[in-house]
């Protein structure tokens, strides 16, 4: 569906505090989101990610570089932009409590231009398509936070855009609300649009995204996709190896002498350790102990601990 | 309960001092009354137009300073843990009436001072008069604009529903004119208002007028408290939601 | 209400606007400017003015002040649902939607300044001006308060305080416009300014005697001229605003 998606040259966009000092909370930004391509944008608060997508959405604009959506130059072709560009906050506010569902659906679809029989169709559309349709006609202000995601998401896709920005699409949703979500978004992505994911949910971001962005003060740190970003921290991180040994008991045998060992902890039948080189510990493991262990697996550092490693990175 | 209430009201001042809407609302919109008064009466300022100007001032201040407060209280989700606690929202609601009053208070003298410079004081300005009338006026104004309170905490998209009681309670107060200006149907109706009373008493009229908007005052309140405690009631029968 | 721009216009009345109910409507856009005229006919009668004069500037004011308000929320309040950066990222011209959202708030001023002259005129048992010669000033004060509450939208985009700027408004109209307070009442360097703002050259026609006071139709001129610099005004605010790109 998308030809074009996002791209970012240089991006960049500062602030004047009280005091008159420029602070730069986007800087020097190049991102690509391809063509059915899902990317998430992960950094802590204050990385720079709202106001990223607020330049992507033509709601600032940048103080240096640029960035097309859809094809279009967010400042010079805002309209045309905007246009090509769904866009999702999220959360209980960004709808009108006092409309009912098609309502608000109708409201924001004037506001792209979209008219008559095919707006009303488009609404209907979406609302089947986010299992709303039988709620069209109830005011939101008695929907459930998930039933307002979902709006949200309908809202985004009402007038066909070929991007879709998603501001935490499951914040705040209980397990299965959010898996449902996730199964949405997944599934947009399937056919064929651009999608700009932000979120705190390491999960999400791992379950759902082609790549994964991670931004820290206002600059991209690494960019790859979750399982490349994983192997990669592996060399600082290390590796995380499980044993599970035949015996439940205390008499499991000890592992302090395993090569490269970081940390090793045991419960009951069960031993995990952080080594540098996971398939050298699992080699050496079965090596020494092969009848004794059920089962050994080697996993790289989660996405989780991906983040917070560059969190505390300087 | 009496601590809650102490709170509340200083939360209520420390939170809504400064707030320009309340400024303008207290102090500007009842001094331009004052000038539109002036280029009527052409006097020098005396208690009733003083005290007059200020009730405008505590009236505009009050119902601004409600409809801020307590749709904040309801945002911040703040009255669900009150609710909670042994005397439920009843103390937080008059803790928060108490601050506002003593915030809305700052028009008594906040307007006297353009007032007097713009135009000077009347020979022998009964300072009492001034000075108690303006006391009580606050209470009354309080007392009525709190019934208000309900209104905003039970029903949700309410604001709009109290923009009409400063007209109102400008007409039935008889804040600028003696109640017998007023036109027919008026002047009954503000005989149930303890504002008309106390403005009666700095116009001149004994003290009986004060103690029947002492009175109307306690009544009203009392309809607060009974309002508030009913609708503590509702929201744990009926599960009605203190949130906006 | 098939047409988009109607149906944008009524949409975003229901959307934004809480006083959408009767008793809300009652309060808020009948009680409220009733209530002001009765205290300033009532002021106007204790002091041996003209109560007539009142009670048309007091309706004339009632009709301004619903649409300049309008206006002003019609913006303010898409802030307080959280919808102000929907709107401002989708496709639609700001200020064509700005005028669009003012169109509920002409049938409101109009019927509020009607309703508010005939209740008052039952109350003081007096018509002072001929309905139908009401009905064409309330018309021209709508075109005048149109491009004034242009601006205070405008404003809205920027400040974020939602009830200073219309209420500014509407005090500064209280004493500018003519309508409470005779414009010869302000001090002499402030009597040109008056011309400035809504209302005032339809008040000057009606109240003046006739004959001797500005005509109808260098009334009717000067309010759609004083109309025209507040609307030019308000886009030239809204234009800035969108060009400085830094909605907070």
């Amino acid at each position: 569906m998308a030809e074009q998606g996002i791209v970012t040259r240089s991006l960049s966009r500062e602030f004047k505090d009280k005091a008159g000092r420029v602070r730069a909370a986007v800087s020097g930004v190049d991102l690509t989101v391809e063509p059915g391509e899902l990317v998430s944008v992960l950094g802590p608060n204050g990385a720079g990610k709202t106001t990223t997508v607020r330049l992507l959405t033509g709601l600032l604009t940048p103080t240096s570089g640029s960035a097309d959506v859809g094809g279009h130059d967010v400042v010079r072709e805002r309209r045309a932009a905007s246009r090509a560009c769904g866009f999702s906050l999220g959360g209980d506010l960004g709808l009108y409590p006092r409309l009912t569902a098609l309502q608000n659906l109708t409201f924001f679809g004037l506001m792209y231009g979209l008219r008559g029989s095919h707006l009303r169709q488009r609404s209907v559309t979406v609302l089947e398509q986010m299992g709303l349709a039988d709620r069209a006609g109830d005011t939101v202000g008695t929907f459930s936070r998930g039933m307002k995601q979902r709006l949200h998401l309908a809202r985004a896709l009402l007038h066909e855009p070929s991007v879709l920005i998603l501001d935490e699409p499951s914040a705040g949703l209980d397990p299965q609300s959010a898996a449902a979500m996730r199964r949405l978004v997944g599934g947009l992505a399937e056919e064929g649009r651009s999608i700009l994911l932000t979120t705190h949910d390491m999960r999400e971001a791992e379950e759902l995204s082609d790549r994964v962005v991670l931004m820290k003060d206002g600059a991209v740190h690494s960019e790859a996709t979750p399982g490349r970003l994983r192997v990669a921290a592996a060399a600082r991180l290390g590796h995380s190896v499980q044993i599970i040994w035949t015996a439940a008991d205390e008499s499991v045998p000890a592992c302090d002498a395993c090569p490269g060992l970081l940390e090793s902890r045991q419960d009951r039948g069960t031993t995990r350790l952080r080594v540098r080189d996971g398939a050298e510990a699992a080699g050496w493991v079965l090596a020494r102990f092969g009848d004794q262990v059920a089962s050994v697996s080697v996993t790289p550092p989660s996405l989780e601990e991906v983040f917070l490693d560059m969190v505390d990175s300087r | 309960m009496t601590a809650t209430t102490w709170r509340a009201a200083g939360d209520q001042i420390r939170m809504q001092a400064s707030s320009p809407v309340a400024l303008l609302a207290g102090l500007i919109m009842p001094v331009v009354f004052a000038v539109i008064l002036h280029s009527y009466s052409s006097a020098a300022v005396d208690p009733a137009f003083a005290v007059g100007i200020a009730g405008i001032g505590y009236l505009d201040a009050l119902i601004v300073l409600v409809v801020v407060s307590l749709l904040g209280e309801k945002q911040w989700r703040t009255l669900t843990p009150a609710l909670a606690a042994p005397y439920g929202i009843v103390p937080v609601v008059l803790g928060r009436l108490a601050g506002m009053t003593v915030q809305a208070l700052v028009s008594l003298p906040g307007t006297l001072l353009p007032l007097a410079l713009l135009w000077g004081l009347a020979p022998g300005f009964d300072w009492l008069r001034w000075l108690v009338g303006g006391a009580a006026l606050a209470l009354a104004t309080t007392s009525v604009v709190g019934l208000m309170a309900f209104v905003v905490l039970r029903f949700p998209f309410s604001p709009g529903m109290t923009n009409g009681l400063v007209g109102l309670l400008l007409a039935l107060g008889s804040l600028l004119v003696p109640r017998d200006a007023l036109p027919p149907v008026i002047r009954q109706l503000s005989w149930l208002m303890p504002q008309s009373h106390v403005m009666s008493w700095v116009r001149g009229a004994d003290a009986g007028s004060l103690a029947v908007s002492f009175g109307l005052t306690a009544v009203s309140l009392a309809i607060v408290v009974g309002l508030v405690l009913r609708l503590q009631q509702a929201v744990r029968d009926h599960a009605i939601p203190l949130e906006a | 209400m098939s047409h988009p721009v109607l149906q944008g216009a009524a949409l975003s009345y229901r959307a934004l606007f809480t006083w959408l109910n009767p008793l809300g409507y009652l309060s808020s856009r009948l009680i409220r400017p009733i209530g002001l005229a009765v205290t300033f006919a009532a002021v106007s009668s204790h002091y041996g003015g003209s109560v007539a004069r009142t009670l048309v500037g007091a309706s004339l004011l009632a009709c301004a002040h619903a649409v300049i308000y309008g206006l002003a929320l019609a913006v303010a309040n898409e802030r307080s649902f959280g919808t102000l950066d929907l709107w401002l990222a989708s496709p639609q011209n700001t200020l064509a939607a700005i005028c669009q959202r003012g169109l509920p708030h002409l049938v409101d001023g109009f019927l509020g300044g009607l309703i508010t002259y005939l209740v008052c005129g039952l109350l003081y048992g007096v018509l002072p001006v001929p309905l139908h010669t009401f009905a064409g000033a309330l018309i021209l004060v709508l075109v005048s308060a149109f491009g004034m509450g242009v601006l205070t939208a405008g404003i809205a985009l920027l400040v974020k305080d939602v009830f200073t700027t219309p209420n500014l408004a509407h005090l500064l109209l209280m004493v500018f416009s003519g309508t409470l307070m005779s414009t010869e009442d302000l001090p002499s360097p402030l009597r040109p300014v008056s011309e400035a703002f809504p209302i005032s050259h339809v008040a000057a026609y009606l109240s003046g005697p006739v004959g001797r006071g500005p005509g109808l139709l260098e009334s009717a001129v000067g309010e759609v001229a004083v109309g025209l610099v507040w609307f030019a005004g308000g886009a030239l605010l809204v234009q800035i605003f969108l060009r400085r790109g830094s909605r907070g």
